[in-house]
């Protein structure tokens, strides 16, 4: 088989696991419904109770997981190429976390309850500086690890500011509620969340996906990539505000959520050839499967409980983080 | 050396309070620690032999007898300002500052510490119990007389319509908590109690919409956000009470067991008559929603 069909395969396989994993996220919850009750009430016009359940509780949960776990997945693998760094990740390096300022921000201080469209916006906002820091910091000279130290110092500051605005708020509620903004859930989240983030996400995809034919140039570095007339500052600009946009408004409706980003693209990357340009869609087609899965997890492991996503994606993500970390560290050495 | 020192000093304190004969007089100078003990003091006896009660007594969004706490002294728990007021009693609840329930028992105070009730018999039983504390059995005897009277005058309805609870973050009040009772008193039957739910437990919207309830007491709204009441605006709960009625029910008629939960009751009776016949009904369809809110 040619690599281009075994591309295809691992797409076609990957929008498999995709499809059977929304569904199955449609079909598990607490309310215990029948499967083709379920799924038919999912089309219903007149809403009886499984109707409602089906089209304004279960479906944004799903819609959500797959848009949400494809931005990670995509985000991870845009950032990877671009900053050519195998630790890049919108979690470690602060943009997940500067993201939940924003939105924090936009929430609890009232403004989101007037102005809907503060959320993402304000979410896109937190993102966009940590990204562009991010960029400055990993001009030519910056390491892999000093990169990853950056996001630390980005990660604390954000999450120290978040704790601070949560800590502040006269709702008694507000303060318990920083393991959401650090850790990230998808519990009750409505068609309401579905319409404020998916739009800010699809933007971002679609600047992502321009990027793809220059990631590929800028394997061969940034004098290539230029000579074979590849404009850097419009790429740079689509990467920036492609993260910005996506993650900001995932961040603003579930949380930050971390590791995605991180283990999905590289779990894709010897299946695509290593062509950057390939990885973009396989890695958001690995991410929604990814997170469609973990949110399923979490409901069936501790159904009372809400168990945050980002405890399962750590669990996984973390031990990998650390064998990628020793694995760079031989490279450099 | 200095610590032994103090702590045997404590130990000395400590006898001589215990080894004291009690006085013969009632307490004259009694601090409450907790919102309920607050309360059932404030009820019972006269203001000059209060030292002090909590300062969420004196607020008007957690406590029934807020005025009737303005005037006195407020405390938070703390043990060294609860120590300077010399108090000849101090009253607490089982789950309050235990820190400072053990500080204050170590130096000798006289700590009675109350359970919260969760039931009509504890409100009584309780009652009673302060009654003696206080030394004053003939006014507890009389209040519990004017709350049995009352809770006898309730209806005893035939239609028993299904209510749920929905707090913040989806909780809900199960079997054995005050709430539950409140509920039952009033002629309804409780969700929470009914899907075998213990004390205030986690009940999922599905499950809530599910159920289709007659009615849904929603949990209060605090002014400024958070996510933990976004639950109440989910289009899902929207549905579900199309009807909604935006009526009041202040959760501080519920916290604490005093005779103050039978206003909750009335509460609770007056919508429960609102809804009306007990003729079976459809299914709950959007738009014409059959379940009633209240907050």
């Amino acid at each position: 088989m040619t690599e281009r069909g075994r591309f295809f395969l691992l797409m076609a396989l990957l929008t498999g696991l995709v499809v059977v994993l929304f569904v199955a996220s449609l079909l598990i919850g607490p309310a215990g419904l029948g499967i083709s009750a379920s799924l038919s009430a999912l089309f219903a016009a007149d809403g009886d109770v499984v109707a409602i359940v089906m089209q304004e509780i279960r479906l944004p949960r799903a819609i959500l997981g797959a848009a949400i776990g494809a931005t990670l997945g995509l985000s991870g693998a845009a950032m990877q190429g671009y900053l050519r760094n195998p630790l890049a990740e919108p979690g470690l390096l602060g943009v997940s976390a500067s993201a939940s300022l924003g939105a924090v921000m936009a929430i609890y201080t009232g403004l989101s309850s007037s102005f809907p469209l503060a959320l993402p916006l304000m979410a896109l906002g937190g993102a966009l500086v940590a990204v562009v820091f991010v960029r400055l910091l990993a001009g030519e000279s910056a390491t892999p690890i000093s990169l990853i130290l950056a996001g630390v110092a980005v990660s604390s500051l954000a999450g120290a500011l978040t704790s601070l605005v949560l800590n502040l708020s006269p709702n008694p509620f507000a303060a318990l509620e920083i393991v959401f903004w650090m850790l990230g859930s998808l519990k009750d989240r409505s068609m309401t969340h579905v319409w404020l983030s998916l739009p800010f996400m699809v933007v971002g995809w679609i600047m992502l996906a321009q990027v793809a034919r220059a990631l590929d140039a800028l394997t061969l570095g940034e004098v290539t990539a230029a000579s074979l007339g590849f404009k850097l500052s419009r790429v740079q600009a689509l990467v920036v505000l492609g993260t910005a946009a996506s993650v900001g408004a995932a961040t603003a409706v579930a949380g930050a959520i971390g590791f995605i980003g991180l283990i999905v693209p590289h779990v894709l990357r010897p299946l695509v050839g290593s062509h950057p340009s390939r990885l973009l869609g396989a890695s958001a087609l690995g991410g929604a499967a990814v997170l469609l899965a973990a949110d399923i997890a979490v409901r069936v492991i501790a159904p009372e409980r809400d168990l945050k996503l980002g405890v399962l994606t750590a669990l996984v993500g973390a031990p990998f983080f650390l064998w990628l970390i020793f694995k760079t560290r031989r490279e450099m050495i | 050396m200095v610590f032994a020192v103090h702590r045997r000093l404590f130990a000395v304190i400590a006898l001589l309070a215990c080894c004291v004969p009690a006085a013969a007089e009632p307490p004259q100078r009694i601090a409450s620690l907790n919102l309920c003990t607050d309360q059932m003091l404030m009820l019972l006896v006269e203001p000059s032999r209060i030292a002090s009660v909590s300062f969420l007594a004196q607020r008007a969004d957690s406590s029934v007898m807020y005025r009737e706490a303005a005037a006195l002294k407020a405390n938070y728990g703390r043990a060294e300002e609860v120590f300077v007021l010399h108090p000849d009693l101090v009253l607490a609840g089982t789950f309050t500052a235990r820190a400072t329930v053990s500080i204050l028992e170590r130096l000798g105070k006289r700590v009675e510490l109350f359970e919260p009730a969760t039931t009509f018999d504890d409100i009584r039983a309780q009652l009673l119990r302060m009654g003696d504390l206080v030394e004053e059995r003939a006014k507890a005897e009389a209040l519990v007389a004017a709350f049995d009277e009352q809770v006898r005058l309730l209806e005893r309805p035939q239609h028993r319509p299904l209510a749920a609870f929905y707090f913040a973050n989806s909780y809900t009040s199960g079997r054995g908590t005050l709430p539950s009772s409140v509920l039952e008193a009033a002629g309804l039957r409780n969700l929470g109690a009914e899907l075998g739910l213990e004390q205030t437990a986690a009940l999922p919207l599905e499950v809530l919409v599910t159920s289709r309830p007659d009615l849904v007491v929603k949990g209060r709204t605090y002014d400024r956000p958070a996510l933990a009441q976004e639950i109440f605006v989910h289009p899902a709960l929207a549905y579900l009470d199309a009807r909604s009625e935006e009526a009041v029910l202040p959760d501080t008629y519920m916290v604490c067991g005093t005779p103050h939960v039978l206003r909750a009751v009335q509460r609770l009776a007056d919508i429960r008559r609102q809804l009306g016949s007990p003729a079976p009904r459809p299914v709950a369809t959007r738009g014409s929603g059959s379940a009633t809110t209240v907050r």
